[in-house]
């Protein structure tokens, strides 16, 4: 699914779920608007937040990842510059800032810090 | 991480504050000050805090090469464990900063999946610094605990002063309680935050303009400020930039200075603004509340007619 999809691909699952888009703004505690959820669904914004993404996939029951994904939150590692990727689980501003030899410090302080987990 | 401003809109900010309330209410800390961090990490079946570079068994090569990072990372979230670092040597009002980001990466419920899942795939770096934006909005939710400071500190006349004494009493640094004190501020309120040390712009001696934040009814009536200030604070032009030089280099006779402005690219046109200066001798905060008129009350009306 690509970003232009991810509208269709929401007024999918909710049309098969029944559900109005009033009715959606009431089972997320109004964080996702009935208009903003029509402009996302006609493609007026294609890159809704992670947070009302979360919601969306927990209303539907669909995958949160794959909406990440669609909304090109999360993309493929090569299209990202080697010294913006996150690594293993910490958050990416971990390394923000940092030159490439504090990175790779990090880096192996991460792996270090596996290591000595799995030895306990 | 790296620790950066939260500025996110408003409905955002609204969503983060949701589950800042529900993490203090969990931990039954709501208007408990200063707000107690690890009973909340507690109350989220988080891992207590362990010391970001704990090396005690590392290899010396590796220490070695750590040593290097020293200030550089203040603090990390270890999702999949959900175990907190945090550098201890930091000062104690930005380790408390740090450590509520790290809750908020463990208590937003779409952080952990946006920063890992193992599908080849990565967070996409502006999106990494929207979340960082959120991790922050929620720590500085849970240290002015939700409301109570902005309404402890708008409860007296509008200036610096009572957001610098309330930081004491929830425990933050003198810098987040003033943006916090503007952000959140019931009345039109702007701040700019200045580098210490003058640079050349446009070949002429210039503060740096490092950020500027203004509250909702300022951005209401005169637009964004940094549409006033873009970049840098001329020294020469302003004698609001050589107050400004005064406080950073501490010669002031009171720690807050006072002046007024005009400012000629607000929304609405030209505009008189006064200005108060703090500086905590690391950074300089201005400031900028629309001009107060002095203003002659029924007594002294009554006199002058009589």
């Amino acid at each position: 699914m690509s970003p232009a999809e991810l509208g269709a691909y929401l007024k999918n699952v909710r049309d098969t779920a029944g559900l109005t888009l009033r009715d959606v703004e009431e089972k997320t505690a109004g964080v996702v608007k009935n208009g903003y959820l029509s402009q996302i669904e006609n493609g007026a914004i294609n890159r809704p937040s992670p947070g009302i993404l979360y919601e969306l996939a927990r209303v539907y029951g669909v995958s949160y990842r794959l909406l990440l994904v669609g909304a090109g939150h999360r993309v493929p590692e090569e299209d990202v510059p080697p010294d913006q990727r996150a690594i293993a689980d910490l958050p990416l501003r971990a390394f923000a800032g940092l030159d490439a030899e504090d990175r790779q410090a990090l880096i192996e302080y991460a792996a270090f810090l596996k290591q000595r987990k799995k030895g306990r | 991480m790296v620790v950066v401003p939260a500025l996110l809109a408003d409905d955002r900010r609204d969503h983060v504050a949701r589950y800042a309330r529900g993490a203090l209410q969990a931990a039954d800390a709501i208007g408990r000050i200063p707000t107690p961090l690890d009973e909340v990490n507690a109350a989220l079946h988080l891992i207590p805090p362990q010391e970001l570079f704990d090396l005690g068994d590392a290899p010396p090569g590796l220490i070695r090469r750590l040593r290097r990072l020293t200030g550089k990372v203040k603090g990390a979230f270890a999702i999949r464990e959900r175990v907190i670092y945090l550098d201890p040597e930091q000062p104690a009002p930005q380790r408390r900063f740090v450590h509520g980001h790290e809750i908020g990466h463990g208590a937003l419920p779409w952080h952990p999946d946006a920063y890992y899942c193992d599908d080849r795939h990565t967070l996409d770096p502006d999106t990494a610094n929207e979340l960082e934006a959120e991790a922050s909005a929620f720590s500085a939710d849970l240290l002015f605990n939700l409301d109570t400071f902005t309404e402890q500190a708008h409860a007296s006349k509008i200036g610096l002063a009572p957001a610098i004494e309330l930081a004491d009493t929830f425990a933050t640094s003198r810098h987040a309680a003033i943006r916090r004190y503007v952000e959140d501020s019931p009345r039109p309120a702007a701040l700019l935050v200045l580098g210490r040390f003058p640079v050349q712009s446009a070949g002429a001696p210039a503060l740096r303009i490092l950020h500027t934040l203004e509250s909702r009814s300022f951005r209401h009536r005169y637009g964004p400020i940094e549409a006033c200030y873009p970049g840098h604070l001329p020294i020469g032009e302003y004698p609001m930039a050589r107050d400004a030089v005064k406080a950073l280099r501490g010669c002031l006779a009171t720690p807050i200075i006072t002046g007024e402005v005009t400012v000629d690219s607000t929304s609405r046109g030209k505009a008189t603004l006064d200005y108060e200066i703090y500086s905590n001798t690391y950074l300089c905060f201005i400031l900028l509340t629309p001009h107060r008129r002095l203003t002659v009350g029924p007594s002294v009306r009554a006199a002058w007619n009589s």
